[in-house]
């Protein structure tokens, strides 16, 4: 579904990604880990359109996408779940949902009411609170708002960027249990955590990023059981 | 409820009401200017409290209305309707050139950007030769008509700048509730999460800009017709500063911040003007200067939000 390769991304003087290859399949969780400043953000950044590549292409379906701007890649049904949710706080939680569907105004007019139900029905915790400030709601509800926004663009692939962060335990596993549910709807994901336990839980496949390399790939499964990649990139604690 | 619904409008009204029972001219004249500048914060405000872009250049918009309109209708003899209409463009294409470029900047360096722009056009005013009429300016500018309909009299004048006010209130109003508005409001909460939602920020930013351009250059454009005079005074920096206070002073992002803030500025200083002396007899213009500026930064400390908020506080306090 999405392939990316040879990918490289610089920030000023920082080459934030070198050479990352990578693949995502349909109906697929891929987690993607690593350490602060390894590259995770960078790379979904670059593949949702928001930074320019130095090298390398992505496709997506077939088709390169390389280059082309987020609200073009948006429309190809990329979406993504930014670091620390980003709602729009002053905004109501219906219009942060309703602005998800942005660019299906014009197309899907008559879906969107349909679409919002659908999605109310995923996150049943944000029903009656449609009318109430997105900054308002508890962490944990803006999280859950951050990725029904993302929903409404009626994405097949969905990038978040670290959705449990900030979150307790309970809510971390409600929000994981919903991306698995997603997945089952046909939606691939491409999840970058740092709460590696829960990642691998919910997983297909992973990579490893390392100083904006690739250092480890495979299958997350295998990955828990090897304790070599435990020690090596995932940490100690790691089941 | 139905009560705090409607108790915006009806004080606007109220207040639109004195100049008519007043029938003083000075009174007009009041109640005109604030219209001018409810307009240009109209659109200052949709720019900043909406898209969240500091623009410290709008004076300069406000002066190539005022400046295309009293060439075009003094210069080249053209009827004072059709040189609205190039009041109204010229500063829009102007914005759009500079906008594709300074909008590209954030914050502090976006106000830098477009002072620097505002200073730029006053030099222009004041340095245009026999074209501008140079620090002098230029006299004689028609009253404003519409085919035989003239508008020559403050009254009829504050008749029309109101209309057009109130016209602009109620399509700012759709505005700021349709997708557009949401989008706007969108790329002020964050532009980041705005891009991710797949909203062009680029394109509608500089939409906001070439809107509140507009609309500065059709102010401009009226007031030369009021006044039948413009030299560059009246648009320098200063006059930037005082519509970004407005805008702030009514509260950014709201519905009545523009009118309320306008109104208080323009008022304010005329009030002053009448009450200083009586309280410190023989007070010279600095009173009124240092009075004007603590009332405004009490007015910033106790209410940030500005003004118009104030309605919700009083509310709430009722609920209590």
């Amino acid at each position: 579904m999405l392939k990316v390769e040879d990918f490289n991304v610089s920030h000023g003087y920082i080459h934030a990604l070198k050479n990352v290859s990578m693949r995502v399949k349909e109906r697929e969780i891929l987690a993607v880990l690593g350490a602060n400043g390894a590259g995770k953000s960078t790379l979904l950044g670059a593949i949702a359109g928001l930074y320019r590549p130095a090298g390398g292409k992505i496709t997506y379906k077939d088709e390169v996408i390389t280059g082309q701007s987020s609200e073009e890649i948006v429309r190809k049904g990329i979406s993504l779940i930014p670091e620390n949710r980003e709602i729009f706080g002053t905004l109501s939680v219906r219009e942060n949902l309703m602005l998800g569907a942005f660019h299906r105004y014009r197309r899907d007019k008559g879906h969107l009411l349909q679409d919002l139900k659908e999605v109310l029905e995923v996150f049943p915790a944000l029903k009656g609170r449609e009318g109430d400030p997105a900054g308002s709601l508890s962490g944990g509800l803006q999280q859950m708002l951050a990725i029904g926004r993302g929903l409404m663009a009626n994405p097949r692939l969905l990038l978040l960027d670290e959705p449990s962060i900030g979150l307790a335990p309970l809510v971390v596993r409600e929000i994981m249990n919903i991306l698995v549910q997603l997945k089952k709807t046909g939606v691939s994901i491409v999840l970058v955590e740092q709460n590696t336990k829960s990642a691998l839980k919910v997983a297909d496949s992973v990579i490893v990023l390392e100083r904006g390399r690739i250092a480890h790939a495979g299958n997350s499964s295998e990955d828990i059981a090897d304790a070599s990649i435990r020690e090596a990139y995932l940490g100690k604690a790691c089941p | 409820m139905r009560i705090k619904k409607y108790s915006g409008l009806l004080i606007a009204l109220l207040l639109l009401a004195i100049p008519l029972i007043a029938q003083s001219n000075y009174v007009y004249g009041l109640f005109i200017v604030v219209g001018l500048y409810t307009i240009i914060v109209q659109g200052l405000g949709i720019l900043m409290g909406y898209a969240g872009q500091v623009s410290f250049g709008h004076a300069a918009f406000f002066g190539l209305g005022g400046y295309t309109a009293a060439i075009l209708t003094t210069r080249f003899s053209w009827s004072p309707l059709p040189a609205l209409l190039a009041a109204v463009f010229l500063p829009a294409v102007i914005a759009a050139v500079i906008g594709r470029q300074t909008l590209k900047l954030r914050e502090l360096y976006l106000a830098l950007a477009t002072l620097g722009f505002g200073i730029l056009v006053s030099i222009v005013f004041a340095e245009g030769g026999e074209l501008t009429g140079g620090p002098s300016g230029i006299s004689g500018i028609p009253h404003f008509q519409i085919g035989s309909l003239s508008f020559d009299s403050d009254g009829s004048f504050f008749l029309l700048i109101w209309l057009l006010v109130v016209m602009l209130m109620i399509g700012i109003k759709n505005l700021i509730h349709s997708r557009t508005g949401r989008a706007l409001c969108a790329i002020r909460e964050s532009e980041y999460a705005a891009e991710n939602a797949g909203i062009d920020c680029s394109r509608l930013k500089l939409q906001a800009f070439i809107f509140s351009a507009l609309l500065a250059g059709m102010a401009g454009g009226l007031y030369a017709f009021y006044v039948s005079f413009i030299s560059p005074s009246p648009f320098s920096f200063h006059a930037s500063v005082q519509f970004v206070l407005m805008a702030v002073i009514g509260g950014l992002g709201t519905f009545w911040g523009p009118l309320i803030g306008a109104m208080v500025v323009v008022l304010l200083s005329e009030v002053l003007k009448e009450v200083i002396p009586l309280i410190i007899p023989n007070a010279g213009g600095e009173y009124q200067i240092i009075i004007y500026g603590m009332i405004l930064v009490i007015l910033m400390i106790y209410q940030p939000q500005g003004l118009s908020s104030l309605r919700n506080r009083i509310s709430l306090r009722g609920l209590k």
